[in-house]
């Protein structure tokens, strides 16, 4: 279904690019794509290898104790903690997240865990957001995202509830 | 980095389980990019197209400080469409700015990029999550874009002065 979609999203685009600009404009989206993965492709792999190879080394009885649905508060700050503190990518942090999931994660610290990464990256924050968005932009986001990752963990469970 | 921490894995998955661990964690690695690589390949292929359809350095003049809810929203609907890396997010927000976007417009475009991107949803979210997880992180994040845009223009000016003059310079005069 979603493979359906995608592929229907880039076939359209690459006809507007057509109409719109021609063949150099398909040219120019292609290499745009291309470029990307090559940059992505290694790391990717790497990732995957990461999130398989974490679901061996961490047994059930450890992710359910830490994070699974009575883990609690604990749970939810100690995926706040690491989400904030991973400096990787999707491809590491979503097949991570999966694998976590199976192995008996709770929806409130997985949930933590993602928005934290999402808006309060330790690394991301320093190496990117600092730099090419200048230091007040930076520290006011940092500031008002703080709560945004507990506030989720919270949230989540009793919503997730809905749709099982 | 990565190569750090891959070998960390390694190590301790080697440790703990031996030589049949890693194959195990081998063989999970594989399944793993079977069901991502054709979905990845497609994202790919659209986050192409897209920066070719929308350059940023002619949506940012749309998105000043008096832009009012049309330059949040474009704001945001730039975040959403925003494929790749910071390495690809952070120089974008920076022609953005640079080319006159405002507090508010730029607080929507990073947080909606950070929390919800169309690319990582269809691309990783929902294959490896499944859709109840995918829609329950969505509803618990719709706020925050919105919170976010109130509330970082408030702080900003909260900050004091030193902090603020390092701002980076806008080529455009607002």
């Amino acid at each position: 279904m979603t493979l359906a979609v995608m592929a229907g999203l880039f076939l359209t685009s690459l006809l507007v690019i057509k109409w719109r600009h021609g063949n150099a404009g398909v040219k120019q989206g292609v290499n745009q794509a291309s470029s990307m993965l090559r940059r992505i492709a290694p790391m990717m792999v790497m990732g995957m290898v990461i999130a398989a190879m974490a679901s061996v080394a961490l047994p059930s009885e450890v992710i359910n104790r830490w994070l699974g649905d009575e883990s609690g508060v604990t749970g939810i700050l100690i995926g706040i903690a690491v989400g904030a503190s991973v400096p990787a990518g999707p491809y590491v942090v979503i097949p991570l997240l999966g694998t976590l999931m199976a192995n008996g994660a709770g929806v409130g610290p997985l949930a933590a865990f993602l928005t934290a990464w999402s808006v309060i990256p330790i690394s991301r924050s320093l190496v990117w957001e600092y730099p090419f968005l200048g230091a007040p932009f930076a520290i006011s986001r940092y500031l008002v995202a703080l709560s945004f990752p507990l506030i989720a963990g919270f949230l989540a469970p009793p919503i997730f509830a809905l749709f099982e | 980095m990565m190569l750090g921490i891959l070998t960390f894995v390694i190590f301790v998955v080697m440790m703990r389980e031996g030589t049949d661990g890693v194959i195990e964690g081998l063989k999970g690695s594989w399944t793993l990019s079977r069901r991502a690589l054709p979905i990845t390949l497609l994202g790919m292929g659209l986050a192409g197209t897209l920066q070719v359809l929308a350059p940023p350095g002619v949506i940012g003049k749309y998105m000043g400080d008096d832009s009012g809810l049309l330059g949040l929203a474009i704001g945001m609907v730039a975040g959403l469409i925003t494929p790749g890396g910071p390495y690809v997010m952070y120089p974008i927000g920076n022609a953005l700015m640079a080319s006159g976007a405002g507090l508010g417009p730029m607080a929507g475009y990073v947080s909606a990029r950070n929390l919800v991107t169309i690319n990582r949803l269809l691309v990783w979210e929902l294959p490896f999550l499944g859709w109840p997880f995918t829609l329950t992180r969505l509803i618990v994040s719709f706020w925050m874009p919105i919170a976010m845009v109130i509330l970082l223009p408030i702080v900003y000016r909260l900050l004091p002065q030193s902090i603020r003059d390092r701002a980076p310079e806008r080529t455009v005069e607002k």
